[in-house]
């Protein structure tokens, strides 16, 4: 069975010309970049494009990449960017919750079905309620279970303001999502 | 929020190691990211992949080669501004014509271009009877089957505007979302590597120029 290549071995085989050795990188990473791109943008078709708009970003600029085998990293960088430049060019008043609201979820384990769906959007409304700063972070540590460091390399961020964020999210959602408390 | 609770959910601290309140509300808070986490989709939506591939295809060489393509394919068509759309429309296709040939098309699948003073307007036709939906994607669009074209009429031919600068572009038009297909009335081409080709289109300004001619 032959191995997997590495990240360096696709990005040299792409730059050398075999262009379809992209498509390793694309299956290895459309994943975690669109979880983030979702639950940064809170919509599926925005962060489709997100996704799509960074890979093909990152094909033309791998060149540019100085470590191929952070290639994956590299990504998500483009990604996070893409990101804010959606969120910075979509209106405010499209978020239909404001700051310090209490939503409306109640306590329970609730059946797979509406009520599942309306927990969901009920999650979806305070994280989009958060600043784009400590969405992020919160997203990075929570969903993708990123540690502080890792968060840190990649968003160019120190490890306390980055603790400070997902503190503060917390503190948000716990205020937005009083079901929980 | 408390400190120690703080540090359990940045995993710093066991569970064990809370006072019994705190861990009441620690297990809230891991309900809380268990629910955030499952809100949204674990992978991305099928089909992602293929449509990211396939928009790639249409523009996968290297920079180099394609700094190269501007310099030794670029077929410029040099238009005036124009008065009027309807004047517009009758010039529009005599524009990629050769020079000399100003004999009327077909708009079997082109693009022209229909220029005023503000911007440069590419006519882009599609002859594609069997098409539920048609798009064209361009480097103007970082590859995204953004403009649809339509056909109102129903006899087949899809034909949409889309603003463009003045350059050289290249694009593929988009069949029901999937299928990306070349121009086949194109002038000029580009190989993209891998046994496909992108149209190519060239426009400049129209500052000081007298001819429709390239």
């Amino acid at each position: 069975m032959s191995e997997e290549p590495s990240d360096a071995d696709v990005v040299r085989d792409v730059l050398g010309g075999d262009g379809d050795a992209y498509a390793i990188l694309v299956r290895r990473y459309k994943d975690v970049l669109y979880r983030y791109a979702e639950r940064m943008t809170g919509r599926s078709d925005d962060a489709a494009d997100v996704v799509q708009q960074a890979f093909i970003k990152g094909f033309r600029n791998l060149e540019r990449c100085r470590e191929p085998e952070r290639v994956g990293g590299w990504l998500f960088r483009i990604v996070v960017n893409l990101c804010k430049d959606q969120l910075k060019g979509r209106s405010r008043r499209e978020v239909p919750l404001e700051a310090g609201e209490p939503l409306r979820a109640t306590r329970g384990h609730p059946e797979e079905g509406a009520e599942r769906a309306e927990i969901r959007e009920e999650i979806y409304r305070a994280l989009q309620a958060l600043s784009d700063e400590q969405r992020e972070a919160f997203v990075l540590k929570h969903v993708e279970g990123w540690s502080y460091e890792e968060m840190a390399e990649k968003l160019d961020v120190s490890v306390p303001a980055l603790k400070m964020r997902v503190h503060r999210a917390r503190e948000q959602l716990q205020d937005l999502l009083e079901f929980y408390r | 929020m408390n400190e120690p609770l703080n540090r359990y959910l940045d995993g710093e601290i066991e569970l064990s190691d809370l006072a019994p309140e705190q861990r009441r509300e620690a297990e809230a808070w891991d309900a809380l990211v268990t629910d955030v986490r499952q809100a949204g989709a674990d992978e991305a939506p099928v089909g992602l992949e293929s449509r990211i591939m396939a928009s790639l295809h249409a523009d996968r060489r290297p920079s180099a080669s394609r700094l190269l393509d501007w310099w030794v394919n670029p077929h410029l068509v040099r238009v005036r501004p124009l008065i009027g759309l309807a004047t517009a429309a009758a010039v529009a296709a005599l524009l990629f014509l050769p020079s000399g040939d100003r004999s009327p098309v077909e708009p079997t699948g082109a693009a022209t271009a229909l220029v005023s003073e503000e911007a440069v307007y590419v006519q882009f036709v599609l002859e594609a009877p069997d098409a539920s939906s048609v798009a064209v994607a361009g480097d103007f669009s970082d590859w995204l089957p953004a403009t649809p074209l339509a056909d109102p009429d129903g006899d087949g031919v899809w034909s949409g505007r889309v603003r463009l600068t003045p350059g050289v572009h290249k694009y593929m038009f988009v069949i029901d979302g999937t299928d990306w297909i070349t121009d086949p009335q194109a002038e000029r081409y580009t190989e993209d590597g891998f046994g496909n080709r992108n149209a190519v289109l060239a426009i400049t300004g129209g500052a000081g120029a007298g001819s429709l001619a390239p």
